[in-house]
């Protein structure tokens, strides 16, 4: 792609059709027709696409709307994104509110907000702080999830290390808010994984070799294999040991 | 057409020694397909079953090569998708792909040639070893080329398996996208039901080891 001279630049407001470009640069307001094809995407300020996004570099500071789907090297957001087919990054870089119609798959998730993702979502590396809605299952060799602002629903966890917590930063902000209901919380239906850490989840079964339960939780179900623990502060109605 | 014997996850890495983190690393490294996931609501609640023989053999093979290849590899390996190899007509006949026989037939039938791209090996991968059980005649043989050159693509990679009906000595040969039930009138008997990947993967095995 790199001798395409090409570049789309938009200032102000435009329509235009989509192709493929070297650069693309929007401030301001852009509809885009068709797919785009390109080494860099920047958008500050908005951009509707109506076909899918292949690029090595998509940094959005702002808001962009998708209808197709979306292929990068590096997607970085800082905003808002909308994508109503599916995601495909190695780098997935979160500052704000993603959400993807269709399934996510990347090597390296991270960052603060808010994701949904309606369908599955796998990664090597799932971390986020914030808040998650997951619509089938969240697979990750490694998965790490800060609760933060709003509860989190993950339909089906899967992976090898997977630890759930409540975000310090809420600690301050409790402290503060001291008669605030207890929120920020994740709901699952399953959880499995090698090394499980929980916090405030509840879930109906949480299955693995070496588990932990810490405070705020309320399973169902636990198997373990070799280690179990359990928070005081924690409901567990049923656990098994598997041998 | 007998179900097949299903596994309970809980069950499969008890037998077979693997973790949650291996299976689920696994899955989304496309070792093992996604239509092989089979959720089933039991007493306590939702599980996930497996195709029992299938994933045995598959998990099976993957711990005997993960030491030897890589990840994507291995994926690549498993992955429906035609690999992108040629080989020479001498390379088949000495590696034993295939029977000298059969490579003639093919040759008989398309022309000669002397490179075999992976699709054409695949196709004359599968004939051999349908004469070889004999089920199957020679003449009937040239239905699968047929079938295979015209609508092979059009899985694009999915699944599919390879039928072959007879009645009243005429034989029929379908292609069709797996997983899919299918009753036949009572004259008429399947003969030949086999899941195409399996012989990709097997192909791609014997390539492989040369």
């Amino acid at each position: 792609m790199g001798n395409h001279v090409r570049h789309l630049t938009v200032n102000g407001s435009a329509l235009t059709s989509g192709g493929t470009f070297h650069k693309v640069t929007i401030r301001g307001d852009a509809t885009i027709n068709g797919d785009l094809w390109c080494d860099r995407c920047k958008v500050f300020g908005n951009a509707d696409v109506s076909g899918n996004i292949e690029t090595k570099l998509l940094n959005i500071f702002g808001q962009a709307n998708i209808r197709g789907n979306v292929q990068g090297e590096t997607i970085k957001l800082l905003g808002e994104m909308n994508i109503r087919g599916n995601a495909a990054a190695s780098d997935f870089h979160l500052r704000g509110a993603a959400h993807v119609d269709g399934d996510v798959t990347g090597g390296m998730i991270h960052g603060y907000g808010e994701m949904k993702v309606s369908r599955d979502c796998e990664a090597d590396v799932f971390s986020v702080t914030g808040a998650v809605e997951i619509g089938n299952i969240l697979n990750a060799e490694q998965v790490e999830l800060y609760l933060h602002f709003a509860d989190s629903r993950i339909f089906e966890i899967g992976g090898k290390t997977i630890r759930v917590k409540r975000s310090k930063a809420l600690n301050i902000l409790h402290f503060l808010k001291r008669f605030a209901p207890d929120s920020a919380k994740l709901k699952a239906e399953m959880i499995e994984g090698d090394d499980i850490y929980l916090e405030h989840t509840k879930a109906k079964i949480v299955r693995g070799d070496r588990i932990i339960i810490g405070p705020g939780c309320d399973i169902d179900l636990v198997e373990y294999h070799t280690s179990f623990q359990q928070d005081e502060k924690a409901i567990v109605k049923e656990k098994r040991k598997r041998s | 057409m007998v179900e097949e014997e299903l596994i309970s996850k809980k069950e499969l890495l008890e037998r077979t020694g693997i973790s949650y983190g291996q299976l689920y690393r696994w899955k989304r490294k496309k070792l093992i397909p996604e239509e092989w996931f089979i959720r089933k609501s039991t007493f306590t609640g939702q599980e996930t079953f497996f195709p029992k023989e299938k994933i045995l053999a598959r998990i099976e093979k993957i711990k005997q090569m993960k030491d030897d290849l890589s990840l994507d590899e291995l994926a690549n390996m498993f992955s429906p998708n035609p690999a992108a190899i040629t080989l020479h007509k001498d390379e088949i006949i000495k590696r034993n792909i295939v029977s000298e026989m059969s490579l003639q037939f093919y040759m008989e039938q398309k022309g000669e040639r002397h490179t075999f791209s992976f699709t054409e090996l695949l196709q004359l991968y599968i004939l051999d070893q349908l004469l070889q059980t004999g089920e199957i005649s020679l003449e009937e043989g040239k239905s699968v080329f047929d079938v295979f050159e015209k609508y092979y693509a059009a899985f694009q990679g999915r699944s599919c398996e390879l039928l072959f009906l007879r009645k009243m000595g005429v034989a029929i040969c379908l292609l069709v996208a797996s997983g899919n039930d299918v009753y036949v009138e009572e004259k008429a008997k399947i003969i030949v039901r086999l899941h195409v990947p399996t012989y990709v993967e097997q192909l791609k095995l014997m390539m492989s080891e040369g």
